[in-house]
């Protein structure tokens, strides 16, 4: 049986196997866990995401990992906020990776991976809201409002004439509450664009990507919702008079 | 222009998009109100800004189910023709599975980055919780005893000179609220062993050890420094259904600059346990708008400006 070192980058792990600094012999899950344990630099960390793709298709496993890890916490709060349901978000979550990597060998190298990753979860999401009938095709009379310039009142002008928002009636969790389902609310086209916009924090030109559609329709539906927001936020206040 | 002022607004425009918004706002008044106006009416969104919480173990799934998806061929090889020898059949299959499941784990430990400290960070991060629970039970049995329901503070029995937030820690131990074996410690800032001196060996040492011994006496949590109402110093009391941060991972060194998380996770967040014992493990220190668990409204580590603004300090801070 060989006593090997402390664990170190690069470590391969053989039956048997004993490592020194722990007290007992590892079973082979054990070795796995104390190998993800052990703290030292690594190189993924500091790669970009179309890097850690062409990695990974080069045959270094890990990358796919590290990519995974790097977007936990964006991906499964967009999708979170998105379906409105935790388990759903979970499974649309791992369904995108699982798609990601039945893709890969679609993936054109150097194309940005952060818009790519989110047409594949916002198409994820979709299907999973068709499944569970909730999915809302846009109809022709929201088509015409959003696009119509004309006919929507500028949010400047309702702004000019809007009192308090919500947060001077209401406060902590009730006002959070109350906020979240007023974008819950929205249009589903309309939501997309403002969780993408506010919440993920992306241009209008990744978010036209994500969404095949055009830049100037990703203008027009964020203008649209913000509207939405401001009326519905409007009535939220009058009736917490 | 109304949507590029939004685009401006939330940095959703290209870099010429924006240079040229940038002139226009230099140059146009007018339209800096406007971008205000908007401002002003995007706020409400900011008070549900925070990410959700992933749930714990969710890159382990999604890799689990990847790796499954790279062992796939694994399976359809390994499956036996129909037969019907089921004895046989059956015994197979279970080594079949074993095989599998094998495969599995391989890939999964395959797809694993070897710098990934999730696993040590959610194992830190629980048993940091758990220390802190023991903590609250303590200050919660303390305020159960005391008239006015008021948690444990230093600055209602110690004296001024020797008033620090960690001082909470041998106040239970001294008052029996508190194993003495208990250290307060999170597992992700591992502190050397520290033999704890007594209130009174404390209050007379000479002010260089006493400031050595602060640091240290509350561990690696941070402590309620309390509030300022009608010119006088308070100590928050447990009350139902009120939530006020009552203690906390410890402050990031820096706590003034910035908004840095607390150090003991890495810099993902911080476990903050309230007064009335809810518990979170919180991504940012801010809790709402202008409100800061580690400042005061004022911006300073010190005790709340009023009964709602909650301030936790590090254990060498002073309560005043």
């Amino acid at each position: 049986m060989a006593v090997l070192p402390a664990i170190s980058p690069g470590t391969k792990f053989l039956p048997g196997d004993v490592f020194q600094g722990c007290s007992e012999p590892f079973t082979f899950i054990e070795r796995i866990r104390c190998r993800w344990t052990v703290d030292f630099a690594d190189p993924l960390t500091s790669c970009t995401d179309e890097e850690l793709l062409d990695r990974f298709r080069e045959g270094q496993t890990e990358a796919f990992g590290e990519l995974v890890r790097r977007y936990e916490r964006e991906l499964y709060g967009y999708l979170r906020r998105y379906l409105g349901n935790g388990a759903l978000a979970e499974d649309v979550f791992q369904n995108t990776f699982l798609q990601l990597y039945k893709k890969i060998e679609q993936y054109e190298p150097g194309r940005p991976v952060r818009p790519w990753l989110y047409t594949i979860a916002t198409n994820q999401a979709i299907d999973a809201l068709r499944r569970q009938g909730r999915h809302q095709a846009v109809s022709l009379d929201e088509k015409r409002e959003i696009s119509a310039n004309g006919e929507v009142r500028g949010l400047l002008n309702l702004l000019e004439e809007q009192g308090e928002g919500p947060e001077s009636r209401l406060e902590g969790e009730e006002l959070r509450e109350k906020i979240r389902a007023s974008v819950d609310a929205l249009p589903e086209v309309m939501k997309q664009v403002i969780l993408l916009a506010y919440y993920q924090g992306l241009k209008y030109r990744e978010i036209a990507e994500i969404l095949g559609i055009p830049v100037g329709t990703v203008k027009s539906r964020l203008h649209a919702a913000l509207v939405k927001l401001q009326k519905a936020w409007r009535e939220l206040s009058l009736r917490e008079v | 222009m109304e949507e590029n002022l939004v685009g401006y607004l939330l940095d959703a425009l290209e870099a010429d998009e924006k240079a040229e918004m940038e002139k226009c706002l230099r140059e146009q008044p007018e339209m800096r109100n406007q971008l205000e106006l908007l401002r002003r009416a995007l706020k409400p969104l900011e008070v549900d800004r925070e990410q959700p919480e992933p749930p714990t173990g969710l890159i382990w799934r999604t890799l689990s189910l990847v790796a499954e998806e790279r062992c796939r061929p694994v399976r359809t090889a390994g499956l036996p023709a129909v037969s019907n020898r089921s004895i046989v059949a059956q015994s197979f299959w279970r080594r079949a599975d074993v095989l599998i499941a094998a495969a599995i784990l391989l890939c999964v430990a395959a797809l694993i980055p070897p710098g990934i400290t999730y696993v040590q960070f959610l194992h830190k991060r629980s048993g940091c919780q758990e220390n802190l629970r023991v903590l609250y039970s303590a200050m919660r049995s303390y305020a159960d005893h005391s008239p006015d329901k008021s948690f444990p503070h230093p600055a209602d029995s110690i004296d001024e000179e020797h008033n620090v937030a960690g001082m909470v820690v041998p106040i239970l131990y001294e008052n029996g609220f508190l194993e003495k074996s208990f250290r307060p410690h999170c597992p992700g800032n591992e502190q050397k062993p520290y033999a704890y001196p007594s209130i009174e060996e404390l209050c007379s040492m000479q002010p260089d050890d006493f400031a050595r011994h602060a640091r240290r006496i509350g561990g690696c949590f941070a402590y309620s420094l309390g509030y300022w109402e009608a010119g006088k110093h308070h100590a928050h009391r447990y009350e139902q259904n009120v939530r006020i941060p009552l203690i906390g991972d410890e402050p990031p060194a820096d706590v003034m600059l910035g908004n840095a998380n607390s150090s003991n996770h890495g810099g993902r967040g911080q476990n903050v346990i309230f007064t009335d014992g809810h518990f979170e493990f919180r991504t940012t220190r801010i809790l709402e708008p202008d409100d800061d668990i580690y400042l005061n409204r004022w911006h300073q580590v010190a005790a709340g400006v009023d009964k709602n603004d909650a301030v936790l300090g590090a254990s060498g801070v002073p309560v005043k």
